[in-house]
């Protein structure tokens, strides 16, 4: 997705502008001279003057560009959807994991994911099951990071 | 102290260090992985190291780097073996002469080019090394006199130098910058203690975790990009690789210089902060093809540029740890990332850390050598075995990688928020990417920004609120005259330009 410089500069304009109007509620502590609002001020100042020049070159560019270009992927269902997969194995996983565990819900999101990539259903249920199991000793067993367990119960191999 | 004398206990410990059979067992699947990482198109050096740091996170200082060496001087080098197999280039950083390299091919000279990206890569490697080990004790020397004051001023020249070197708009540069210096601030402030764009959620009260956001902005990228390209299935013209290293003594010693001189470049571009070992290469083949006394060749498969440029990417690797260890200011991606890990490991960056943890440091120059010359038996290896790696199918490749990254950025906090940060900086990356504002300015204000903050800060507390006294001190006067000639030079440019176009007209 391609935003027109004008656009892009209008979005981290009204970025700035919230950090600036949030850093001026900051305290300063008495008898200083800069406080913790500071150096937010003088960044999103500095981000501001860039994202300005930005829309003054989108508003003046000699070829009026579309105000947002959408990528040829976009027009693809297929890839609309794999590209879509990607943020709703991040968002299923963020929600899930504590509530099925990682032993129940890695596999599933793998093997749908890898299903819908590669095709081949039986070859990506088995490759999604060893891939998860590997990576959970790994981290379990090796590094000592707690995954959740959910509705698994805890069990050691080694 | 650093008198140029080498403590020799402490090297012997170092040596210990590295050669525990742990350590070298770490280090050999550390290279392992950078090879194959390298070697797979759309994955890059950085993202392998990226997804290294949740594992480090659980090591000891020196297998953790050493891992993060290895990979990373790996993945470089293969980066170029797709390159040439199959005009994809591995990373970025072989991207220079993926043509030139695929041109040898096509004349049935695959070998000569494999073992010359070979061969050059490990030159390079090593030069690196040396160039580390020599430049960074001596000037971390010089920086034992530095204080909060000359910290801020190289933080800003560091930044400066990021927007600079990012390839496109430089305005992109800046707003990208001030965003990861932004990002940084989230959390409760280090001087005074007000917790600042918390909106009241407990979790980023500490601040936004490096890792996931590293993790968010270097690899869900590049997945999304996987994912949505339609690539067919590429074929590997070369049937059998034959010997490499066949033919590279004679291109030694036809292109010494060109060799010497890719190396330099390479260290060189390496070590200004934001700019690694892909715009090495860049520039040093364009140094060779102009200085070429066969110019004509270049782009017909002739080995000349892949010798310069080819060292080129991999020197730059050690370069750009010379400012990442003495001052704490990464010279590119991949040692920004490694600038959280050394505060991980309480190695903090910084001229001190020649004294107090020289046993480490020393070590960290042995792995650099010891990884670039692992690279010869490794990266044939790797060579003979391409044709499997390059067949392993993407569409399986990617759904691992993705899982990895989920629970890597789960694990240095075991937090599910930070699974959030991920996907937040993951989307934040792909965009800036697709509108060509450059990652690496935000990478490096993100790593920078608390440093930059606190020692304006605790400057400013010294000098009582004086913003002149910034310049008081003569090292840290002239590095803050420099930096402000940087940021004015280009409008004074411009606006000299107007005024002789106005006149003209």
């Amino acid at each position: 997705m391609r935003f027109n410089d004008a656009v892009l500069g209008a979005a981290f304009l009204a970025l700035a502008a919230f950090i600036i109007s949030s850093a001026s509620g900051f305290h300063v502590p008495p008898g200083q001279k800069f406080g913790p609002g500071f150096f937010p001020t003088i960044v999103a100042s500095v981000m501001a003057a860039a994202a300005l020049g930005l829309v003054a070159k989108g508003l003046l560019s000699r070829h009026r560009a579309r105000l947002v270009e959408l990528d040829a992927w976009l027009s693809r269902p297929r890839l609309v959807l794999q590209g879509a997969a990607v943020f709703g194995f991040l968002v299923a996983y963020a929600l899930l994991s504590e509530v099925l565990g990682f032993l129940v819900l890695a596999p599933l999101l793998l093997w749908g994911f890898i299903w819908l990539l590669w095709g081949r259903p039986l070859v990506a249920l088995l490759i999604a099951a060893a891939s998860s199991f590997a990576i959970h000793q790994f981290f379990v067993q090796v590094l000592l990071v707690p995954l959740p367990w959910g509705i698994v119960p805890y069990f050691k191999l080694f | 102290m650093l008198e140029g004398l080498v403590d020799t206990a402490n090297l012997a410990k170092a040596f210990g260090l590295v050669f525990a059979p742990k350590t070298l067992a770490i280090i050999c699947l550390a290279s392992f992985y950078g090879l194959f990482f390298g070697a797979i198109p759309g994955l890059t050096a950085t993202m392998a190291t990226a997804l290294l740091v949740p594992v480090t996170f659980f090591m000891d200082p020196v297998p953790a780097i050493g891992a993060i060496i290895a990979a990373t001087a790996m993945a470089i080098f293969s980066g170029d073996v797709p390159g040439v197999l199959l005009r994809i280039p591995g990373t970025p950083a072989s991207a220079a002469y993926t043509d030139e390299a695929y041109a040898m091919t096509r004349k049935g000279q695959s070998e000569l080019a494999l073992g010359a990206c070979l061969v050059f890569s490990v030159i390079g490697g090593l030069f690196g090394s040396l160039a580390l080990a020599l430049v960074a004790p001596a000037l971390a020397e010089f920086a034992l006199k530095f204080s909060t004051f000359e910290y801020f001023w190289l933080a800003c020249l560091g930044l400066t130098c990021a927007v600079f070197v990012s390839r496109g708009d430089p305005l992109k540069g800046v707003i990208s910058l001030c965003f990861g210096l932004a990002v940084a601030q989230v959390g409760i402030d280090v001087v005074h203690g007000t917790p600042r764009f918390t909106f009241g959620n407990i979790n980023l009260m500490g601040g936004i975790d490096l890792v996931p956001a590293l993790v968010g902005f270097f690899a869900v990228p590049e997945l999304i990009r996987n994912v949505t390209a339609n690539h067919g299935r590429v074929e590997i013209v070369t049937q059998k690789i034959g010997s490499v290293f066949r033919g590279q003594w004679e291109l030694f010693k036809r292109y010494p210089l060109n060799a010497f001189r890719g190396n330099v470049i390479g260290v060189l571009i390496g070590a200004l902060p934001g700019a690694g070992a892909d715009i090495a290469a860049w520039i040093s083949y364009a140094v060779s093809k102009r200085f070429s006394r066969e110019r004509e060749k270049f782009g017909t498969g002739h080995p000349e540029g892949l010798v310069d440029a080819g060292a080129a990417n991999n020197s730059a690797l050690g370069g750009a740890w010379v400012p990442a260890l003495v001052f704490g200011i990464p010279g590119d991606s991949i040692t920004a990332i490694v600038i959280g890990v050394l505060y991980m490991k309480g190695m903090q960056p910084g001229p001190t850390v020649f004294i107090n943890s020289q046993d480490l440091v020393y070590a960290l120059f042995i792995v650099f050598f010891l990884a670039n010359l692992l690279m010869i038996p490794f990266g044939w290896a790797m060579i003979k075995a391409s044709r499997r790696i390059l067949s392993v199918p993407r569409e399986v490749l990617m759904p691992v990688i993705l899982l990895f990254c989920v629970v890597g950025s789960f694990a240095i906090e075991n937090s599910i928020f930070n699974v959030w940060v991920m996907l937040a900086m993951g989307m934040i990356g792909y965009l800036f990417e697709e509108n060509g504002i450059p990652t690496a300015p935000a990478i490096l204000g993100l790593v920078l920004g608390k440093m930059i903050e606190e020692n304006f800060l605790l400057s400013m507390i010294k000098v009582g609120g004086d913003v002149t006294g910034l310049f008081a001190r003569p090292i840290g006067g002239t590095l803050g005259a420099l930096t402000l000639a940087i940021w004015v030079a280009p409008l004074a440019w411009l606006a000299w330009r107007r005024i002789a176009s106005g006149r003209a007209a």
